[in-house]
């Protein structure tokens, strides 16, 4: 899909959109349509029996998306009134009846900020938000299908009952909203989903990210008795919820969800584009909630190396009988490097500092390998914490923060020549715009790579001659592979 | 087993000044630790950074393993002589890659580094415990070569390193050299006799000598890189085995050949989990007495030490002086002898005598606390055979094999001395509290003594006595002996592995006990004849 705002790029967009979906389904055709905006999405859920009867089973909202993808839902929709909802339960019917649907589907509208709606499309399966639907009625809309698949009526629209205070679902993807949601993949270390919420997943407690899929890895659903409570629930399950291996959109959920703007149910499509996902997906820590986390992550590696310990081992950790400096950690946050410091003597915390900022009055209760439990400013916080093989997370309650490991010693470098361009994600090479020799300007197009359903324009990063190209159409490459390499000016 | 009972006041006059007392002492300790890590000053650290250099103590933490345990050792070498506190290098027991190591880093911020008498000493007692115990050694060396104008005191001892170091490479124990800097004349042969160097690109500098002594003594023109330079030696003397890139890599280079030793220590593992002591160690400041005149009940100190406070006391009716008893320390058994009243007597003599070859018959190591004045003077205890008990214990503590530790948490005079396994008995370890003394005797009784022959001899010859002299001789011999028993000038001069903060002494025996496990622990079954 590709909007395009003025005539000179339409082209190309048209190029573009034929590319990507004749890769996706084999079919290059695409179509036109107006462009409504600002708008809500607006969607019905309907379903269809062999016996001609079509009810619906109210609306959803999922105005909130990215990249023209849904990313929080809502049932029932928080922003139309009362004549709005029934014409749109109205005309959704309507078009169940037209084609005499069976199972279930959904009719989806834009609706404009006049009240006008335009219809969408109709998807004929049940829908990754389904569960909103679920939860406020009580109902299981799979079972729902089993029914309709063994010729079983449905029950009369009169017998839907009307939805019970409401439900929100918000998608955890695995990408990274700060860099315009480029799909992350790789090995999911650990995923730990919040209590007291449903939370639907493709992983369990670790998992593979493949490039062959949509980046949707789980959705967390919460219900509440009204919409301020199911957004408090929500977001605060996303805040423990845990999820390390990949990049992912739990902050740019989480401040979604606490948006003034989303809570006063005045947020339309437009919502993360105009807030910037860069700003709504930044860590949900920071400052000195930040530095407690990271030492509490230092904590927890300094319990688990004495546990590993095979000499010594019962001697109080960082024993000095002359002092010196404390014991040091670097960790890695995006391109920022955090050097955690602290010492203990028998147990006891003596010092605490992340680049030289003291924590405020720390107190060590407990350090173990996955729990530290710490007071930092007066307040007490039991710190869950996984250490994997390259990555720590600490989850404050507040938070998931993980931080990369920075080893001691530097391996001796693998260098890479200057100039080179390599692959940020993994992928297939789908076009290849230069070869050697041709003469290039900084932000020329040289490479196009395509992975989970996208293209990456690889760009020159420097003006200069091309010296060499080392893949070709077809090749797949891994993150770090060298594409193109650019003798600069 | 046993469990001590604690019966100490923590709210009486006599704890409160005791700890007062103590508190002091721990001062002025700090105050010599703060000169050893300051180095050569503030100035020098700071032009040391400059080169992009690491200071000895931060080579030191980035080659051991985090949050493991260090312990340093003759922290306070120096401290009352005319040399700097810490002769000029760090030595101590660290972690490096899993592998308890005796860790050597000279200090080039102090005079370049450059080795003095004091830190001669500290070496040769660094490497023998290196030898001892079997304990790897690792040394970084930055070194000026000796203090020149001192060479008479440096040059005969200190080609003792030398022989030291392959002695060590001759019994199997590893021997590691990273070369920061300057190892140049004698220095050169720290990184030649080492099984292992490896050398800071740039900046190690190894050679016989250099660019002026070779152009005085060949009329050749050569450059420091071309003489002695990490490069050189790596692909063309071979005097290296590794050229590291800089010096974390020289580190990471450091751990990575003592990792693939796969070194295993020979004495057994100790049990997991030991218990710590029931009662809080910073009792111990309150428990011992400010004057040492006074003795203080040694069960509470071992208390504050060992496993659990558990304690199987060994003929506690017989030579009351003297505890002696089982125990264990971080998970290893250990026996103790432990001076409860100054003096030793027959009994206490005897007894210890005994346990000491219990223990080996067990082999269990032994660790003695000394507060002891000596072994009992009189007729009575001389007819009693004072002499032949006291022989017996020493004779003992002589032949015994197992490792012995010592910590010396008051007096340790006479003969007493050397029963207890004081320094000229080769303990694997001996640490000693801030408020120890040492001496043939104290000085009051020495000088008196000195004063009692001085008047006889004047008697005998018929001379007249001069009391005004007498007397401020024996000022001046008291206030002499006073200071020369001092901890802080016995530690100074090397008498002993360091003065420690008697709240560490758990941390300190458990790991010195430890390093000497890593030898084998097995105990002797002859001994010199029992005088009977």
């Amino acid at each position: 899909m590709r909007l395009v705002e003025d005539e000179d790029s339409l082209v190309e967009s048209i190029a573009a959109a034929s590319r990507e979906a004749a890769a996706s389904f084999g079919d290059g055709t695409v179509y036109l349509e107006r462009f409504v905006a600002p708008s809500r999405h607006i969607e019905v859920q309907i379903f269809g029996d062999r016996h001609g009867r079509v009810i619906h089973l109210h609306e959803r909202e999922c105005s909130i998306q990215r990249r023209h993808q849904k990313v929080i839902e809502e049932a029932p929709s928080a922003s139309i009134d009362a004549n709005t909802r029934s014409a749109l339960h109205e005309a959704a019917l309507r078009a169940g009846h037209a084609v005499g649907y069976t199972n279930a589907g959904t009719v989806e509208f834009l609706l404009a900020p006049t009240g006008e709606f335009f219809f969408l499309e109709v998807n004929t399966r049940l829908q990754v938000e389904h569960p909103v639907t679920e939860a406020v009625l009580g109902l299981d809309l799979v079972e729902l299908q089993l029914d309709v698949a063994a010729g079983r009526a449905l029950p009369d629209q009169a017998a839907i009952a009307a939805p019970s205070g409401h439900a929100i679902e918000a998608r955890i993807y695995a990408e990274d909203p700060t860099a315009d949601f480029a799909p992350s993949t790789g090995t999911i270390e650990r995923f730990v989903a919040a209590e007291g919420v449903r939370t639907d997943a493709a992983i369990d407690l670790s998992g593979e990210v493949s490039a062959h899929y949509d980046a949707l890895i789980a959705k967390v659903i919460a219900h509440g008795d009204d919409r301020a409570q199911a957004i408090n629930r929500l977001a605060d399950a996303l805040r423990r919820t845990q999820l390390v291996g990949v990049s992912h959109n739990i902050a740019l959920l989480v401040r979604t969800l606490e948006h003034d703007e989303f809570r006063d149910a005045e947020a339309d499509t437009g919502f993360i584009a105009r807030h910037g996902a860069d700003v709504l997906g930044a860590e949900l820590v920071d400052g000195d909630e930040r530095d407690a986390c990271l030492l509490a992550a230092a904590l927890a590696e300094q319990a688990a190396r004495r546990a590993d310990a095979t000499v010594l081992q019962s001697i109080p950790s960082g024993f000095r009988n002359v002092v010196t400096e404390p014991q040091r950690t670097t960790y890695e946050l995006g391109d920022t490097t955090f050097v955690v410091s602290y010492r203990l003597d028998s147990g006891r915390l003596v010092t605490a500092d992340v680049d030289g900022r003291a924590l405020d009055d720390p107190v060590l209760y407990g350090a173990e390998p996955d729990h530290v439990d710490l007071l930092v400013a007066g307040l007490r916080r039991s710190y869950s914490v996984h250490i994997g093989p390259e990555r720590v997370t600490v989850n404050s309650t507040r938070a998931t923060l993980s931080v990369g490991r920075r080893a001691r010693f530097a391996e001796p470098e693998v260098l890479v020549e200057a100039g080179s361009l390599v692959a940020s994600m993994p992928g297939t090479v789908s076009a290849v715009a230069v070869e050697p020799g041709d003469r290039v300007s900084a932000g020329d197009t040289l490479i196009v790579l395509e992975a989970m359903k996208m293209e990456i324009a690889v760009k020159a990063s420097v003006g200069g001659n091309i010296e060499s190209v080392d893949v070709v159409v077809g090749d797949t490459v891994e993150v770090g592979d060298v594409l193109v390499v650019i003798d600069s000016d | 087993m046993s469990t001590l009972l604690s019966r100490i006041d923590v709210r009486s006059e006599e704890y409160a000044a005791n700890r007062a007392a103590m508190v002091d002492r721990l001062d002025r300790l700090a105050a010599f630790h703060a000169e050893a890590v300051d180095g050569g000053g503030e100035r020098y650290r700071q032009r040391h950074h400059d080169r992009g250099r690491l200071l000895a103590r931060e080579r030191v933490e980035r080659l051991v393993d985090p949050d493991s345990p260090f312990l340093e050792l003759s922290a306070t070498a120096g401290a009352e002589t005319e040399f700097a506190t810490g002769g000029s290098l760090i030595t101590g027991i660290g972690v490096v890659a899993g592998t308890e190591c005796v860790v050597l880093a000279n200090d080039p911020t102090v005079k370049g580094g450059s080795f003095n008498p004091i830190s001669v000493r500290k070496i040769l007692r660094a490497l023998d415990i290196c030898l001892e115990n079997r304990l790897p050694m690792v040394f970084l060396v930055e070194s000026g070569g000796a203090d020149l104008p001192h060479q008479l005191e440096i040059f005969l001892p200190a080609g003792e390193i030398f022989r030291k170091i392959t002695e060590l490479s001759a019994a199997s124990v590893p021997t590691v050299s990273l070369v920061f800097g300057n190892s140049t004349a004698g220095g050169a042969y720290v990184p030649g006799m080492s099984d292992y160097v490896v050398m800071v690109d740039g900046q190690a500098r190894v050679f016989l000598g250099g660019p002026p002594l070779v152009k005085m003594a060949t009329g050749e023109n050569a450059t420091e890189e071309e003489l002695g330079g990490a490069r050189m030696h790596a692909t063309i003397s071979g005097v290296a085995d590794y050229l590291a890139h800089d010096e974390m890599d020289c580190l990471r280079l450091g751990r990575q050949i003592i990792s693939g030793l796969h070194y295993a220590k020979r004495g057994p593992a100790p049990t997991a989990n030991p218990s710590p002591p029931l009662y809080d160690p910073d009792e111990i400041l309150g428990i011992v007495s400010a004057d040492l005149k006074v003795p203080f009940p040694v069960r509470e100190i071992l208390a504050r030490i060992v496993d659990g406070s558990e304690f199987d006391e060994f003929k506690p009716a017989y030579g009351p002086n003297l505890v002696c008893g089982f125990a264990s320390l971080h998970g290893q058994p250990i026996g103790v002898l432990a001076n409860d009243r100054g003096v030793l007597l027959n009994e206490d003599a005897k007894k210890a005598a005994q346990f000491i070859q219990l223990a080996n018959r067990v082999d269990t190591p032994l660790l003695f606390c000394q507060n002891v004045t000596g072994y009992m003077v009189g007729t009575e205890y001389e007819q009693r055979g004072m002499v032949k008990d006291g022989s017996h214990q020493i004779n003992a503590v002589t032949n015994s094999t197992v490792p012995h530790l010592t910590l010396q948490i008051g007096g340790s005079y006479g003969a007493g001395t050397y029963g207890m396994c004081g320094r000229p008995y080769d303990p694997r370890f001996l640490f000693v509290w801030p408020n120890a003394q040492t001496a043939v005797m104290g000085g009051a009784q020495l000088a008196g003594t000195l004063s009692i022959v001085a008047r006889a001899s004047a008697q005998d010859r018929g001379l007249e006595f001069d009391e005004e002299a007498d007397a401020q001789r024996t000022a001046a011999i008291e206030a002499q002996i006073e200071h020369e028993q001092q901890a802080s000038v016995l530690s100074g001069l090397l008498h002993d592995d360091g003065m420690i903060d008697p709240r560490h002494s758990r941390e300190v025996l458990g790991m010195a006990l430890s390093a000497a496990l890593t030898n084998e622990c097995v105990g002797a079954d002859t001994y010199g004849v029992f005088r009977m």
